[in-house]
């Protein structure tokens, strides 16, 4: 191949400057990957209703705005998610108190956040500034730490998660004739 | 903790947010290193940062993190005990310099773990001779504290005020770069490597700009096209000063050497060499056929 080089830019660094991922990096991502995802009966558990669907969207929903409101990452965003399916899928939390479940989104948008962004927002205002529209609960920074705890070392502490976003690079890179993808068309 | 029995506080680990212990494993009878760490005021982010990556490396030249427990109040982090860092064990050797081949193999075992690192989006941010471990016993040399490390996935933002060794830091670092690159690492090996060679950092200034002004008073002062960082703020001033030769600050180093420290210590990132071409470096030719030879050189 007849690629005329820029001596200035090295086609073997991504945009980070770290190498490209290869294939063998690849092959190892997908195999990591089933390390991070939710529990094998988790779909099945949640159509059948054994776990409500409802419920885990509006927790989603949640995360989401308050993901946006803090101008967090995407990778913060799927990485909470990833932190939620994979808890529910493997604790059983007490069906009758409704706030566990918010309880978990917030510690695990605030476990994402701990990895990914640089500022962090008090676990307080994270709760009451994301909550659109009825703040149903709003928790003590104490309790959020606690499910935090709870949630590291029901994960196992594997929470540099293989997501989607994970594989946006090198997919990318594919489709566009193994050249690396500008910055822009990635943001 | 049941399972651990603490004996002294070891400064080893070198630990920059929890003391470390020398410990005994009750179950296996072997010798650990213990980081406490206080989460009343919940699990800090680098706490949350490291144990994160060192869960999904597994590498020779990186420090292996055994177990994880905790209280109400406090973390137990257990790692594999390792007798003293890079800079005590360099401090206990007098003729440490004298041996080419223990640098180039030194030198070789931390790009190793580096290399590893980049190849697993993780960077280390905070490379110096204190946070290199050596097990005496087969001289292996494991990376270790990574409090600073930044998974990756996007570009990241700087922990300015967490680094806090300026000595090793890379100078698009010292000038404000926005982003931390795997080079940064790299440019803080190369620091090493030459502190290996002279006994001494290479690089000093108390503040980011007097080290600055010292880098460039080696190898040159940037100029416009060159310049190690792209921002749209003012440049700070700093004297035209033309490279001087590299090998006069390395009066140790053969010439192979110097040729591989000028390209990891490369002012300007994008054209400094990563760690993985720099395992494939020249200089490490003799250590190669070493390695792969044993016999012939015993």
């Amino acid at each position: 191949q007849n690629h005329i080089q820029d001596p200035n830019f090295d086609n073997n660094r991504s945009l980070m400057g770290l190498p490209l991922q290869t294939e063998e990096r690849i092959r190892e991502m997908i195999e990591k990957e089933g390390d991070h995802l939710p529990k094998d009966d988790y779909l099945k558990r949640l159509r059948s209703g054994d776990l409500d669907l409802r419920v885990r969207r509006q927790a989603l929903d949640w995360i989401s705005k308050a993901n946006a409101h803090y101008r967090f990452g995407p990778l913060s965003f799927s990485l909470s998610v990833n932190y939620f399916d994979r808890f529910l899928s493997i604790y059983e939390l007490p069906r009758e108190k409704t706030w566990a479940v918010q309880l978990l989104a917030v510690a695990c948008l605030s476990l994402a956040a701990k990895l990914e962004e640089t500022e962090m927002p008090q676990l307080v205002d994270l709760q009451i500034n994301g909550q659109v529209g009825e703040p149903k609960f709003v928790f003590e920074g104490k309790t959020i730490r606690r499910m935090e705890l709870l949630i590291l070392n029901t994960l196992k502490w594997r929470m540099q998660s293989c997501t989607p976003c994970s594989f946006i690079d090198y997919f990318l890179t594919k489709i566009n004739d193994n050249q690396h993808p500008s910055a822009t068309s990635i943001s | 903790m049941e399972k651990y029995t603490l004996f002294d506080e070891i400064g080893g680990g070198g630990g920059a947010y929890g003391k470390v212990y020398k410990a005994l494993d009750t179950v296996s009878t072997e010798d650990v290193a213990v980081q406490v760490i206080s989460v009343e005021l919940g699990v800090p982010s680098t706490v949350t940062r490291e144990i994160s990556a060192l869960k999904e490396m597994h590498h020779p030249n990186i420090v292996r993190l055994r177990d994880v427990e905790h209280t109400e109040n406090q973390m137990f982090l257990v790692f594999e005990y390792l007798h003293i860092n890079f800079k005590e064990y360099m401090d206990s050797i007098p003729d440490f310099a004298n041996n080419p081949l223990t640098i180039k193999g030194f030198l070789h075992q931390i790009l190793r773990g580096v290399a590893y690192c980049h190849a697993h989006e993780v960077l280390h941010r905070d490379l110096k001779p204190q946070s290199l471990m050596i097990d005496k016993d087969t001289n292996t040399l494991k990376v270790a504290n990574f409090g600073l490390v930044r998974a990756l996935g996007v570009p990241v933002n700087t922990y300015k005020s967490e680094v806090d060794t300026p000595c090793y830091r890379a100078p698009e670092m010292l000038l404000g770069s926005p982003n931390y690159l795997s080079s940064g690492d790299v440019w803080s090996i190369g620091c090493i490597f030459a502190e290996m060679v002279n006994q001494k950092p290479l690089f000093r200034g108390e503040s980011e700009i007097n080290l600055s002004k010292h880098i460039f008073s080696i190898l040159g002062t940037p100029d416009e096209d060159n310049w190690p960082v792209a921002t749209s703020s003012p440049k700070p001033k700093f004297r035209r000063q033309h490279p001087k030769d590299l090998a006069t600050f390395v009066p140790n180093l053969d010439p192979v050497g110097v040729n591989l420290l000028s390209k990891m210590i490369c002012t300007d990132p994008i054209r400094r060499i990563t760690a993985r071409d720099a395992l494939e470096h020249q200089y490490f030719k003799e250590l190669m056929q070493q390695v792969c030879f044993p016999a012939q050189n015993s």
